[in-house]
């Protein structure tokens, strides 16, 4: 019996990388994801489909096997509670950082060593809260959903933790970074049972990438 | 005010409906009876007991699953089981207190805290098989071959047996000597298999390039059973030489090449790095998976001497499901299709012994009350009892 393995991709910036490296394995999708408007795609290789979904759900769906194996940045697996996937590989792409940002004014003589009960707004409110307790730091966590930088600039929070690329949008809004608190980069991550009930199919496609990966060197 | 959010259950409860319900109890009487006749006694373990034995020999996930009362006559704290096969070890080796092999088996329900998988159930009906006793191979083979068949008999498909053991990450663990927040951060990663957050660890400097490299092998340890001695081979070649390594290879074999003959029909994998979900395992663990379903239909393994904290250690292996999950992968035992036969409600002794006579026989009767109307009986059942020359006979409805 012919097995098919469903790929969920993150929408946005981790389909754009990502899906090179598939193709560098010979997984081309036969429609273009985004343009498309399906959500289903077929792969030119038979037997693999792709889910393009938004990266936040990539952990529920190879979570509950409704996709076999994701592609997903750590930022997101880090937020996410379940423990049950397989992280199978660091494919190396979309680096950032996860990073507490404040405004310029308050950075000068700020002394983290000093801080003892911060307000932070955030959409990574584990991660933020394990950071700060692992420090002894109590928070108050703010949770929004996009435009971190706004939040202290309209006086709702006075820091801010969140994925931090090039940091021209922290300099545009007169934020400066602070602290970093870990790097970020796509994972790909497996179904538990998946990797048991189709482990061949996934191992083989695990071989190829991690051998493209080796040829292009670490990524450290 | 009427409260419209009355009917809401708790999340990870539910109720089984009149089909389904039994085609569950059909599939419990089912799978009991294939234990019953492989010799194994049923027990009744309590739904509710003081918490420090609930939990005695076992671990802190457990303690996280299990619901806690306070006792209004004692005064101490209860728990909800969470788990049956402590407890059945604990009669074993408590209340049983012999050397003979003994074979338990129970069915019950159980109360988890969280669901054990994502929208999964908190009330699990848990049936399982325990064999106390003997410390071969060859109860781990009767105990898989039990589990296998109970998971065909109710429909599951395409069967995955995957075997583990903990016994290679523990004792590299052990020799790798590491601090006990380290020890923590890698038993993680291990069982995520995830390699990036071992190289972080080395990277920081708390795993060594050895060891690092060392576990990072064992992630990808896993494949077909008939590959074990390729893929394992990196192991033949630690330094120090870790002796334990090689007798978990020859069990995993023995058991793998017993399970191949008994159940040639199954996939069989196996895992060196699979820790999920075993609780108290001291040996081989084993797993059944099934196509489409995110976790594994039922586990269980070797966790021997768990009886000693009751003062009779004793090797024991058992595995147990979910029959709520089961039913639902398998689709459960099929009921009977039967003939349902319309009997009037009366007083005459002569139709209650016809009545009788017809249920001993297998039969369902149901009463058509006064109130319904002659035209109601076809939403009943197909036959009716009607007392023609002085005898009631059953005849079919009319359309």
């Amino acid at each position: 019996m012919k097995q098919t393995l469903t790929l969920a991709l993150a929408k946005g910036r981790i389909l754009n990388t990502a899906l090179p490296l598939m193709a560098e394995v010979g997984v081309v999708p036969l429609e273009d994801p985004s343009k498309s408007r399906k959500l289903l795609i077929e792969t030119s290789v038979a037997g693999i489909r792709l889910v393009v979904i938004r990266s936040a759900d990539v952990p529920t769906y190879v979570e509950f096997g409704a996709a076999d194996i994701g592609i997903v940045g750590k930022d997101v697996l880090m937020e996410y509670t379940g423990d049950a996937l397989c992280e199978l590989l660091d494919l190396g792409i979309s680096r950032c950082r996860i990073a507490v940002a404040e405004p310029e004014a308050l950075a000068k003589g700020d002394d983290p060593s000093s801080w003892r009960r911060l307000r932070i707004a955030t959409k990574y409110p584990k991660i933020t809260s394990e950071h700060f307790a692992s420090k002894g730091i109590q928070t108050e966590i703010i949770k929004l959903y996009g435009s971190m930088e706004l939040a202290p600039i309209a006086g709702l929070a006075d820091r801010i933790v969140d994925l931090v690329d090039t940091g021209a949008t922290l300099r545009a809004n007169r934020l400066v970074e602070v602290e970093q608190i870990a790097t970020v980069t796509a994972r790909l991550v497996a179904n538990q049972a998946s990797l048991k009930v189709k482990g061949e199919v996934i191992k083989r496609l695990v071989g190829k990438l991690r051998s493209n990966l080796s040829q292009k060197g670490d990524p450290e | 005010m009427m409260n419209l959010n009355r009917w809401v259950l708790p999340e990870g409860v539910e109720e089984l409906l009149p089909d389904e319900a039994w085609r569950m109890e059909m599939l419990r009487s089912e799978a009991l009876g294939l234990l019953s006749s492989s010799g194994y006694e049923l027990v009744v373990p309590p739904l509710i007991e003081y918490l420090d034995s609930l939990l005695t020999g076992t671990g802190e996930d457990l303690e996280i699953q299990t619901f806690k009362v306070i006792d209004q006559l004692s005064g101490r704290t209860m728990g909800v089981r969470a788990d049956m096969t402590p407890q059945v070890a604990r009669i074993d080796a408590h209340t049983i207190k012999n050397d003979k092999v003994s074979r338990l088996c129970y069915v019950g329900p159980t109360l988890t805290t969280r669901p054990q998988a994502p929208a999964g159930t908190r009330e699990p009906l848990q049936l399982g098989a325990e064999l106390f006793g003997c410390p071969s191979p060859e109860g781990d083979g009767e105990v898989i071959q039990l589990m296998v068949d109970i998971l065909k008999m109710s429909g599951a498909g395409s069967i995955h047996l995957d075997l583990a053991h903990v016994g290679v990450v523990r004792q590299l663990m052990a020799k790798a000597d590491l601090e006990a927040t380290t020890q923590a951060a890698l038993f993680d990663a291990l069982r995520r298999k995830s390699e990036p957050d071992i190289q972080l660890l080395n990277r920081e400097g708390l795993l060594s390039d050895h060891w690092s490299e060392c576990f990072i092998g064992l992630v990808s340890m896993h494949g077909p059973i008939e590959q074990l001695t390729e893929i394992t081979a990196p192991l033949s070649t630690l330094e120090p030489p870790i002796r334990a390594v090689d007798e978990v290879l020859t069990t995993l074999k023995r058991v793998a090449d017993l399970v191949s003959v008994l159940l040639p029909d199954i996939a069989v994998g196996f895992d060196l790095t699979e820790l999920r979900g075993y609780r108290y395992e001291t040996g081989v663990a084993f797993a059944a998976y099934l196509e489409g379903e995110g976790e594994a239909i039922a586990r269980g393994g070797r966790y021997d001497d768990i009886g000693e904290v009751f003062g009779h250690p004793r090797p024991a292996t058992g595995f147990s499901t979910d029959l709520r999950r089961l039913l639902r992968a398998g689709g459960g035992g099929q009921r009977a299709d039967l003939d349902v036969i319309c009997a009037p409600y009366g007083t005459s002794q002569a139709l209650h012994t016809a009545i009788l006579k017809l249920k001993a026989e297998g039969k369902r009767v149901v009463y058509v009350m006064p109130e319904s109307s002659p035209q109601s009986m076809k939403t009943i059942g197909n036959h009716q009892l009607i007392e023609m020359d002085g005898k009631w006979q059953v005849i079919p409805l009319q359309e």
